[in-house]
């Protein structure tokens, strides 16, 4: 890598985003992360970036990471946006402030960060990736995670609309769909479900998210990349 | 199916190929991966 590269990690403070932080880290990118419990600025310091603690739904927050990322390095490359976990429920017993909820976990997270960091990426010649933690949920939805498919599948509308407007620019946005995987306590009755009979690892999910970072996947934009050991079905 | 601005390069393709082959995607298996710069018009799956 001849030039710095730098990637904002929103909602890294732990999980599949404090393991895309690594990697990234590892491929040679500048890393700045926001999380709301403070692990983020912990790992950051580890990783010699830039951490700040705050919430994806505040403007103010996340203006505050982009603006110290611009400051530092001068530039934007690849924003990874990880979500934690929205409200789960019979799914007409979900209130309408469950589903509002559940816009924010996983909708609003990747709208608020890309409106902030396109401007930063339009002014750079080589563009930039944004890389979105969805769900194997999205297209097929299932009782055990409501708002995360109904908003998933609205965030995979949302990167067909965002990619219709600014491939030309080589501003390229993605979303991975994993499955079950190890960052989460593993329970029998779900493993079985997995064809390849095992969770996934957090490190297998983060090589996916580092190569939709890089100028590896150059052409690769709009897709929803399922990362799951087969467990969805639909061709 | 629209046309994309530019068309991709080999090197583009062969990445593509070579990321989903490695043992790096052990947990990737049934996904069919677009390499086409948006030029798709569905929301892909």
């Amino acid at each position: 890598m001849t030039e710095t590269k730098v990637a904002l990690v929103v909602g890294g403070g732990s999980g599949m985003g404090a393991g895309a932080a690594r990697k990234l880290a590892d491929d040679g990118f500048e890393v700045a992360i926001l999380s709301s419990s403070g692990k983020g600025e912990a790992l950051a310091d580890e990783l010699g970036g830039l951490g700040v603690t705050g919430s994806n739904r505040s403007n103010d927050d996340l203006t505050k990471l982009v603006d110290a990322a611009v400051e530092r390095w001068g530039r934007i490359d690849a924003v990874v946006s990880s979500a934690g976990h929205g409200p789960k429920g019979p799914v007409l017993e979900l209130t309408d402030a469950d589903w509002h909820d559940g816009m924010e976990f996983y909708l609003l997270n990747v709208v608020r960060i890309a409106r902030l960091a396109t401007p930063v990426m339009l002014e750079q010649e080589n563009g930039g990736a944004f890389v979105n933690i969805s769900t194997y949920a999205a297209f097929e939805p299932e009782e055990l995670f409501p708002t995360s498919g109904v908003f998933r599948s609205g965030l995979a509308a949302f990167t067909k609309l965002f990619t219709d407007k600014y491939a030309a620019d080589n501003i390229r946005m993605n979303n991975v769909l994993p499955g079950f995987i190890d960052s989460l306590p593993e329970k029998e009755d779900r493993r079985s479900r997995i064809p390849m009979g095992r969770y996934g690892r957090t490190d297998e999910v983060s090589e996916l998210i580092a190569f939709l970072a890089s100028d590896k996947s150059s052409y690769i934009t709009g897709q929803n990349i399922r990362i799951d050991g087969g467990i969805t079905r639909s061709v | 199916m629209r046309f994309p601005k530019s068309s991709g390069g080999p090197d583009e393709d062969a990445n593509a190929v070579v990321s989903p082959a490695s043992p790096a995607a052990g947990f990737i298996g049934g996904a069919n991966l677009i390499v086409g710069g948006a030029a798709m018009s569905l929301v892909q799956i």
